[in-house]
């Protein structure tokens, strides 16, 4: 049985959340009021337990369910197993990441009055960067 | 009229320039783009003790309402 890790998270928005999941992976999570128990590949419940569940046949024939559970200070945790971390590790993580940070940045933008002058993804040889420019006011295009 | 400048790095770590503004704008515009701390550690074995503590009082909880 492969043991469930904690990783701490920048992700409070379940909306966004689950738009980073879908848009990085695939993944069409599942979203609960109240934590529910996570499933092991088997099919053998576990004490872990999560409110965003992405079930374990979305991700593969072999792999446990994947959870983001809420914390105290109001983000998630991401709930991963350890046999999982090969697909679900840091470089996912932070794929994820700029994708919720990138949906979040055009939210608060619209929400607070600024429009995109810019949006530029540059590729390295280590992955992928992003930059953003926001104008307050009317936009001139 | 200030520039907003977010930028994300290969591991989704955000970095937020404010231009053509200055003083305590700076940190209201830092605190409505900013995405708080960007970490993705590991949980200590005191969070999984927590964790299990919890459960276990869930379990007992239920099991004397029934």
């Amino acid at each position: 049985m492969s043991k469930y890790h904690g990783y701490q998270t920048c992700f409070s928005d379940t909306e966004l959340l689950c738009k980073a999941l879908h848009e990085v992976s695939g993944y069409k999570a599942d979203v609960h009021e109240t934590a529910i128990n996570l499933y092991g590949y088997h099919g053998d419940v576990r004490p872990e337990t999560a409110e965003v569940v992405v079930p374990r046949q979305q991700i593969s024939s072999a792999a446990n369910d994947l959870g983001f559970k809420r914390n105290t200070a109001g983000s998630y945790d991401a709930i991963i197993s350890a046999y999982d971390r090969h697909r679900h590790g840091d470089e996912w993580m932070g794929k994820l990441k700029m994708s919720y940070g990138v949906a979040a940045t055009y939210q608060k933008a619209k929400l607070n009055g600024f429009h995109v002058k810019e949006d530029q993804t540059t590729t390295t040889s280590t992955g992928t960067r992003r930059r953003i420019v926001l104008s307050q006011g009317q936009s001139l295009l | 009229m200030a520039d907003i400048i977010v930028e994300f790095d290969e591991q989704g770590n955000q970095t937020i320039r404010i231009e053509k503004v200055a003083g305590p704008s700076c940190e209201k515009y830092q605190k409505m783009f900013g995405l708080g701390p960007v970490t993705f550690a590991k949980n200590t074995d005191d969070y999984y003790k927590q964790e299990k503590a919890s459960v276990a009082v869930g379990n007992k909880q239920s099991l004397s309402s029934i």
